[in-house]
C-alpha cells in the first residue's frame, strides 16, 4: 500500500531506487559469472569445500566434474536447516514485533 | 478449611452464576520448539558429515542419530506444551468473566504439575480474582469449579480459598472406579436435573431397578429457587417428562436435598381392608390407598368435616361411597341416604346403622328436612347447656348424583309450588345449611356428583367441602373446579376403576386408588365367596339404630287447601322419620343376619362381583364420545387432559398428562402420556409436529355463585 504522507513517499521512493540498484548489480553478477564462477569452484578445491573425485555425490554444474562427496553433504544439508530455521525465526518475530506483542 | 467436591460438572444453565464466555481471545504464544527441534537435527546432520572429516568416521552414525532423536522429542514436547497452552487459554478465556478480569489475562490462572500424558492434566490449578468479585456468593465457587473441569476435562475440588489474597487452588480429583462413562439414561437424567436446579445441583447418587433408572439423589444450592412450590412442581413435572416412567421429587428444602424417583405403581384393585377401629382412628374413615401404600383418610374431626365425591359414571364414585358407608355404620353411627338414581343404594337399605334409604323425591326432601332440623335440635341443646359437641355421635346425611337430585326437585317443585311460596324449593337452602353448619352439630354430609359445575354447586357450598376425591380423569375445568388447577386429576387412566386424586394428610394432591367395596345386594345375587367374606367383616356387630321410614300426612298429601290448591309441600315439609315396620324391611339381606356364604350344590360359582379392573385400550370409546371429534393441532397448542394418538396402528389413544419443552433441545418438546390400563410413556416430538387429538368440549369458566342461579 502507498502512503499518501511525505514521508512515506520518500521511503517509497528509496525502495525504489535500492530495487533498481539491486536489479543493476544483479546483471552485473550475471554477466561476470563465465570469470568469477571458475575461480570460485578453484578457490574451494583448495580449501576442500569441494572435492574432485571420480564419485562426488553432488556434482556441480560447471565446475569440471567437482562437487560434494556425502560428509559434505551432510554439512552442506545442516547448514541449510540452520540458515531455514533462523530466516523462519527471524520472518516470525519481524511482524509481532512491528506490532509491538511480546515475545 | 471447607473442600468442595464437583463429581461430575452440569452443563451451564442460562440463568447460572457464569456469564456467557467472552469475545475476546487471547493471542497465540510465541514458540521456539520448532526450530530448536531442527537446530538439534541439523547439528546431528552436520556431526555425520564432519566425523569422517576430522577421522572419527565411527562417530557419524551415532552422532547422526542422537541429533534426529533429540530433535524428535523436542518436537514432540513442544506440541504437546503447545496444546497444554491452548487449552490454558480457553480456560484463562473461559473464566475471565467469572474472575472479574476485563480482559484475558494469562497470569490469572495458573496449571502446575501436569499428569504425564497427552496433553495430561495439571494436578494443580491456581486462579487470581479480582477484588471486586463477590467471593462470598455460595454459587460462585461451585460454578467456578464447574468451569475448570468442563474446560479441562477433568474433575477439580477446592483445594484452598484464600479471600485475603483472592486466590483459588484447585485440584485434581482422580477419577474412582465408579467414574466409568455412566449410561445414556443416567447422563439424561443429570443434564435435565442440571438445567433445572443450575450449577450448584450434584448428583450424589443413583439407584437401578432390572436396568433401569430407578432414582437419583442430588444436593444442590438452590433452595431460594426451590422455595417456590410452583417452581417445585414444575421441575417434578419436567423431570417426569423428560425421563422414561413416571417421576415424583421428594425435597428437604432444609438439607438442600432432592430424591427423583420412579413413582411406584398403583395396584389396579384394593379391596376394603376390615375395619379396625381405635380411639385414635374412629373419626377417620379410610377412602383409599396412595402408591406409597398409604391410607388416604376422611378426618371428620379435621378441617374437612364434608365429603366430595366426583367422578362420571362407571368410575367407582358409588362404589368409593358404599364403602364409606359401611365404614361409618362400622362405628355405629346413623347413616340416612339420598338415592336419586333408586337402585344404587338399595343394598345397604338393611345394613345395620343405616336408618333410611330415601328413593323419591318427597322421601329424599324429608331426609334432608329432618338431617337440618336434627342439626338445629343439636344447636338447641348446646345453646341450653344440656350438651356439648362431644356429647354428639356423627349423623352422616348421604346425597348420591346431587345433579340429578337438583333436577328432579326443582321439577317436582314447580309441580306442586303454589302462590306465596318460595321460586326454589327451600330444601337446597336446607342442604347449604347442613353443609356451612353441620360439623359443629356432628352432622357430616356425602356429596357425589358427575362434575361440580358451579350452576348445581356453588362457590361456597363447594368451598365447605374440605375433603374431595375425584373419580377417573376429569376434564381442565372440571379439575379446575375440583383442584383449582387444570393439570390435577386430568391424565388418570380411563380404564381402572376406583383411580382417583385426593389430597393427602399434609395437604399434597395425589393419585389414590379408592377401596373397592362390593355392593350387598349384588354380591347376595352373586353368591361370590370372596365379595361375601369382604362384606361380613365390614358389617357391625349388631346395630345400634333402628331403620326407619318417612311418613307423611296422608291428610295433607290428599286434600287441597280452602282455595283448592294442593297442600302437598307443606306434607313434605312436615314429614317425619319413624321407625320402620318390620315388614318394611326389604332388604336382600337381613339386619344382623350372616350373609349367605356357601355356594348351592350343583351351582357353579358366581363370577365375583368385582367390576373388570382395566378396560382394555380402546374401550373408553363411548366415553370418548363427550369429546370433540378428532383434530389435527400444532404441539404447542397441546394440553394436560387432551386425548392424543400415540399409535397409528391399531389406534390407541392416551390422555397427556404434561407437555415440556426438552431441555437438551430446544426444537423438541416431550409429552408425557398415560394409557387408559395405566401404561405410562413419553413422546418426543418436534415442536412444529400436528399430532391428531380429542378434546374436552370448550366451556365457559366456572362462576362462583352459591346455589345456582335461582338466586
Amino acid at each position: 500500500m502507498t502512503s499518501s504522507t511525505g514521508s512515506g513517499r520518500t521511503a517509497d521512493d528509496d525502495l525504489f531506487v535500492l530495487v533498481m540498484v539491486g536489479f543493476l548489480a544483479l546483471g552485473g553478477v550475471v554477466a561476470s559469472a563465465g570469470v568469477w564462477w571458475a575461480e570460485a569452484v578453484r578457490w574451494l578445491l583448495a580449501h576442500q569445500v569441494l572435492v574432485a573425485g571420480d564419485h562426488p555425490l553432488l556434482r556441480l554444474p560447471g565446475s569440471g566434474g567437482a562437487g560434494l562427496d556425502l560428509p559434505r553433504l551432510a554439512l552442506a544439508t545442516a547448514a541449510l536447516l540452520l540458515l531455514t530455521a533462523a530466516a523462519v525465526g527471524a520472518l516470525r518475530r519481524h511482524p509481532r514485533r512491528r506490532r509491538g506483542e511480546p515475545r | 478449611m471447607a473442600v468442595t467436591a464437583v463429581r461430575r460438572p452440569p452443563a451451564r444453565s442460562p440463568g447460572s452464576a457464569l456469564p456467557p464466555p467472552p469475545a475476546q481471545q487471547l493471542p497465540p504464544r510465541a514458540s521456539s520448539w520448532g526450530r530448536q527441534a531442527t537446530a538439534w537435527v541439523a547439528t546431528g546432520v552436520a556431526g555425520f558429515g564432519a566425523a569422517p572429516l576430522c577421522d572419527h568416521p565411527g562417530l557419524a552414525v551415532p552422532v547422526l542419530g542422537a541429533g534426529v532423536l533429540a530433535g524428535t522429542a523436542h518436537g514432540v514436547c513442544g506440541v504437546r506444551t503447545r496444546t497444554r497452552n491452548q487449552l490454558a487459554d480457553r480456560l484463562v478465556e473461559a473464566l475471565s468473566p467469572a474472575l472479574g478480569l476485563r480482559v484475558p489475562d494469562r497470569r490469572a490462572v495458573r496449571l502446575y504439575c501436569w499428569r504425564r500424558g497427552w496433553p495430561g492434566v495439571p494436578r494443580r490449578v491456581e486462579l487470581h480474582y479480582a477484588p471486586g468479585i463477590d467471593d462470598t456468593d455460595p454459587l460462585w465457587v461451585p460454578a467456578v469449579v464447574a468451569a475448570v473441569g468442563r474446560r479441562l476435562l477433568a474433575d477439580y475440588e477446592v483445594r484452598a480459598h484464600d479471600r485475603r489474597r483472592c486466590r483459588i487452588s484447585l485440584r485434581w480429583v482422580p477419577p474412582g472406579p465408579e467414574a466409568e462413562p455412566p449410561p445414556a439414561a443416567q447422563v439424561r437424567a443429570e443434564r435435565t436435573i442440571g438445567e433445572l436446579l443450575g450449577p450448584t445441583a450434584a448428583v450424589t447418587g443413583v439407584r437401578w431397578e432390572h436396568g433401569e433408572l430407578a432414582a437419583v439423589d442430588v444436593r444442590h444450592e438452590a433452595a431460594t429457587k426451590l422455595s417456590a412450590a410452583g417452581y417445585r412442581h414444575r421441575v417434578e413435572r419436567v423431570v417426569s417428562t423428560m425421563l422414561p416412567g413416571r417421576w415424583r421429587a421428594q425435597w428437604d428444602l432444609e438439607g438442600d436435598t432432592v430424591r427423583f424417583e420412579l413413582r411406584p405403581t398403583l395396584p389396579q384393585q384394593v379391596p376394603h381392608p376390615p375395619p379396625v377401629v381405635t380411639a385414635e382412628n374412629r373419626w377417620n374413615v379410610p377412602l383409599a390407598v396412595d402408591e406409597d401404600g398409604e391410607t388416604v383418610t376422611w378426618h371428620l374431626r379435621g378441617t374437612g368435616p364434608h365429603l366430595l365425591v366426583i367422578g362420571k359414571t362407571g368410575q367407582g364414585k358409588t362404589v368409593l361411597m358404599n364403602g364409606v358407608v359401611m365404614e361409618l355404620a362400622f362405628r355405629g353411627w346413623p347413616v340416612w341416604i339420598c338415592d336419586p338414581k333408586r337402585i344404587e343404594f338399595l343394598g345397604t337399605r338393611g345394613w345395620p346403622n343405616v336408618q333410611v334409604v330415601a328413593t323419591t323425591v318427597p322421601d329424599q326432601v324429608v331426609v334432608i328436612y329432618q338431617a337440618w332440623a336434627e342439626m338445629e335440635r343439636r344447636y338447641a341443646r348446646i345453646e341450653s347447656g344440656a350438651a356439648s359437641e362431644d356429647d354428639f355421635e356423627p349423623l352422616i346425611l348421604v346425597l348420591d348424583e346431587y345433579r340429578d337430585f337438583y333436577a328432579i326437585v326443582a321439577e317436582w317443585y314447580a309441580g306442586i309450588k303454589v302462590t306465596g311460596m318460595p321460586t326454589r324449593c327451600p330444601v337446597l337452602e336446607k342442604l347449604g345449611s347442613l353443609v356451612r353448619k353441620g360439623r359443629s352439630a356432628r352432622v357430616h354430609v356425602i356429596l357425589g356428583l358427575q362434575r361440580p359445575d358451579a350452576d348445581v354447586l356453588g362457590g361456597e357450598m363447594r368451598d365447605n367441602f374440605g375433603t374431595r376425591i375425584s373419580l377417573g380423569p376429569l376434564s381442565p375445568q372440571g379439575a379446575m373446579m375440583m383442584w383449582e388447577s387444570p393439570h390435577l386429576g386430568v391424565a388418570l387412566p380411563r380404564g381402572i376403576a376406583g383411580r382417583a386424586t385426593a389430597v393427602s394428610d399434609d395437604a399434597r394432591p395425589l393419585e389414590v386408588q379408592a377401596y373397592w367395596t362390593p355392593d350387598p345386594r349384588r354380591a347376595a345375587a352373586a353368591r361370590h365367596p370372596a365379595d361375601l367374606a369382604l362384606l361380613e367383616r365390614l358389617k357391625p356387630a349388631a346395630a345400634r339404630h333402628p331403620r326407619l321410614r318417612v311418613r307423611l300426612d296422608e291428610e295433607l298429601l290428599t286434600t287441597p287447601d280452602a282455595k283448592g290448591r294442593s297442600q302437598e309441600w307443606a306434607a313434605v315439609a312436615g314429614g317425619q322419620l319413624v321407625p320402620a315396620a318390620e315388614q318394611q324391611a326389604d332388604s336382600a339381606t337381613a339386619d344382623t343376619g350372616p350373609l349367605p356364604r356357601l355356594v348351592l350344590a350343583g351351582e357353579p360359582a358366581a363370577a365375583p362381583t368385582t367390576e373388570p379392573a382395566a378396560v382394555p385400550v380402546g374401550a373408553g370409546d363411548e366415553d370418548d364420545e363427550e369429546l370433540d371429534v378428532d383434530e389435527q393441532i400444532c404441539v404447542d397448542e397441546l394440553a394436560p387432559g387432551d386425548l392424543v394418538c400415540v399409535e397409528e396402528r391399531p389406534p390407541t389413544w392416551a390422555l397427556v398428562e404434561s407437555v415440556e419443552p426438552d431441555v437438551t433441545d430446544e426444537d423438541l418438546v416431550c409429552i408425557d402420556w398415560r394409557g387408559d390400563d395405566d401404561a405410562a410413556g413419553s413422546l418426543v416430538v418436534h415442536e412444529d409436529a400436528m399430532l391428531t387429538v380429542r378434546r374436552w368440549p370448550t366451556e365457559s369458566a366456572p362462576t362462583s355463585h352459591p346455589f345456582g342461579p335461582g338466586r
